[in-house]
Order: C-alpha cells, then sequence, then structure tokens
C-alpha cells in the first residue's frame, strides 16, 4: 500500500469516525415497524406556539416530514406574532376529526391551554381524539382534560422541562410504530442521557437529574396505543 | 496536480471556516419565514433549507475530505494530526451533521 492509498484509507475512517461521533451524540436511524392490525385512516395536527424564528424552523422541519410518513393526512400550524391562528386550528381539527377515524394531537408549545380551544368542538365529534402529545412546562396535570375532553392517551412533562429533547426522539419512535409505552420510555431514556451530556460539558453548573426530574415524559390512558392503530 | 498549487493547512482551514455559514444562513432562513415581516413562505422556506443543508453537507465533505486525505499525503506526524484536528475533522464532522439532519428532517432514517 503505497502513501496515496494510506491517506484514503485513513480519510475514510476519518469520516467513519465523524459518523459514529454523530449518531452516538444525536440520534440513531429509528426502523419503522409495519402495523400488526389493518391500519386506520389517521391524521395529525401539531401546533407551534410563538417562538424564536430558529425554534419554529427546527420543530416545523422535524416535524413535517416525520409526521407525513405515519399519518394519512397532517396539518401544521405556527403561531404568528401578528394573529392567533386559532380559527384556522379549530378548523383543520374540526375537518380531521370528522373525515379521519383517529386524530392526534402535537402542542409544540410552552405551558398552555389549548384544552379550552378544543373544548368548544362537539362531544361526539371529539371521540375520535387519540393521542395528545404537549411539550408544555408544567403541563402533566392536563391528562385529566384532556381524557375528560375524549383523547385516549395523554403524554406530557411535570416540570420545566427539556421536552424539545425528548419530543425528537419520541416523535420519531412513536411516528415507527412503536408504543406510546415504549416510545415515551426510549424518550425520556435518551434525553437523560443528552442531559448527562449537558451536564458534563458545563462543567456541572447544571445538574442533570434535577433537569430530568422537571422533564420526564409521563403516559396517561392507554399505554398500549401505536400509531397505525384505531380507538 | 502540483503540490505548491493546493497547500494542506489551507484546505484544512478553508473546511473550519466554512463552518461558520451553516448557522448563520439557518438564522437567516428561520428570521425570513417567521420573525415579523417575514417574506419567504413556509413552503418555500422547507425547500431553501433542506437544499442548503444538503450543499452544506456536500461542501464539508469536499472541503473535509479533501483536506484530510491532502493532510495524510503531504504532510508528515504531528503537522497532519494538528491540521485534520483543528479543520478537516470538524468539517466532517459537520458534513454528517447536516447530512443526517436532512435525512431526518426527510424522516428517511
Amino acid at each position: 500500500m503505497n502513501s496515496t492509498h494510506r491517506a484514503g484509507v485513513g480519510t475514510f475512517a476519518l469520516f467513519l469516525l465523524a459518523v459514529a461521533i454523530v449518531l452516538s451524540v444525536t440520534e440513531v436511524p429509528v426502523t419503522r415497524r409495519k402495523p400488526v392490525t389493518p391500519k386506520v385512516k389517521c391524521a395529525a395536527l401539531a401546533l407551534r406556539d410563538n417562538v424564536t424564528p430558529f425554534q419554529k424552523w427546527g420543530s416545523r422541519n422535524f416535524t413535517i416530514d416525520n409526521l407525513n410518513a405515519a399519518y394519512d393526512r397532517t396539518w401544521y400550524f405556527t403561531q404568528n406574532p401578528e394573529y392567533n391562528r386559532k380559527a384556522e386550528v379549530l378548523e383543520a381539527l374540526n375537518r380531521a376529526l370528522s373525515e379521519y377515524d383517529a386524530v392526534d394531537l402535537f402542542l409544540l408549545a410552552h405551558g398552555n391551554r389549548f384544552y379550552e380551544w378544543v373544548r368548544e368542538i362537539p362531544a361526539e365529534r371529539r371521540a375520535k381524539l387519540r393521542l395528545v402529545y404537549n411539550t408544555g412546562c408544567e403541563n402533566l396535570d392536563q391528562h385529566r382534560m384532556w381524557l375528560a375532553l375524549g383523547a385516549k392517551t395523554y403524554v406530557g412533562h411535570p416540570g420545566v422541562s427539556m421536552s424539545p429533547i425528548f419530543y425528537v426522539y419520541f416523535l420519531r419512535r412513536w411516528t415507527s410504530g412503536w408504543t406510546v409505552a415504549e416510545a415515551t420510555r426510549e424518550g425520556n431514556l435518551r434525553m437523560r442521557g443528552v442531559l448527562g451530556r449537558v451536564q458534563f460539558a458545563s462543567a456541572g453548573i447544571l445538574d442533570a437529574d434535577e433537569l430530568y426530574r422537571s422533564s420526564e415524559a409521563a403516559v396517561f390512558g392507554d399505554a398500549g396505543l401505536t400509531v397505525g392503530v384505531g380507538r | 496536480m502540483k503540490k505548491w498549487l493546493v497547500h494542506p493547512p489551507t484546505v484544512a482551514l478553508a473546511g473550519l471556516l466554512f463552518q461558520i455559514f451553516p448557522p448563520i444562513f439557518i438564522i437567516f432562513i428561520a428570521d425570513a419565514a417567521f420573525a415579523r415581516g417575514r417574506w419567504l413562505s413556509e413552503g418555500a422556506e422547507r425547500t431553501v433549507s433542506l437544499m442548503f443543508l444538503t450543499l452544506a453537507g456536500c461542501v464539508s465533505l469536499g472541503l473535509g475530505g479533501f483536506g484530510t486525505f491532502l493532510c495524510l499525503s503531504r504532510l508528515n506526524g504531528w503537522r497532519a494530526a494538528l491540521w485534520i484536528a483543528v479543520g478537516s475533522f470538524p468539517a466532517l464532522v459537520g458534513c454528517v451533521l447536516y447530512l443526517y439532519a436532512v435525512l431526518i428532517f426527510l424522516a428517511w432514517v
């Protein structure tokens, strides 16, 4: 092997090392599971609140095709500083609930009270609500409201949370066919890993255990639900 | 290619310096699409973002890969290690990061 070949092999080895580093600190590829039961017609609606442009950019780009890969129809709304999109959201949700067998909601927002919006939809239509995932800080207690409104499953966070980290791991697994309990468990586990690295990088200034306690997601309702299965 | 035409540390440094541009451009796109007074539609933003991330990944791969190859083939010992560590390898990590982000955004992995 001459020096050119050695340099080529060395370059490729360093490229593989870069791949290994990125995959170990971000996320691993997730295999999509095929539904074991006939798939029902399901739709998803995601709502991003009014945050920084970069956060809106990240949420939208990450969410759209991950939802499209698993749902028959998806809607994605980003709240604007200029006007409230409540009317558009409720119109889309009404349409989803009337046209699809099951509808999942992804509330990508700081502490919120979106159940007050959904309350305006007639109860018989709300019965098709299935999963509600809420990134909102201190919104874990809302499981009572959402389950009472008709949702089958609610996932939320207890305190001032690092829910965006959890959401990345959770959504990719949920839309890949994992049960909501499996996706939540794995999301929590991987979020804990990230928080540990953050604590290390901050030289201990940030407390991973404390952050995790306030961020650990919990499931209420049917924990065995999967994206391809109806109510 | 004659050795004096391509200076390995220059390519390595170019790989490192290029890493400044993707975050700046992403923030620019995000502002264009989502800040007050936005002028880029959300649909166009996604196309531009994915194309830019792909381009950034390819440029980083070119600069990082070529820089690493040049350093390994033309520099010896600690000089090669130094320029790869500070320039070419960060560019390779950037390349993987941008292209992997595209794959995740497209839900292909």
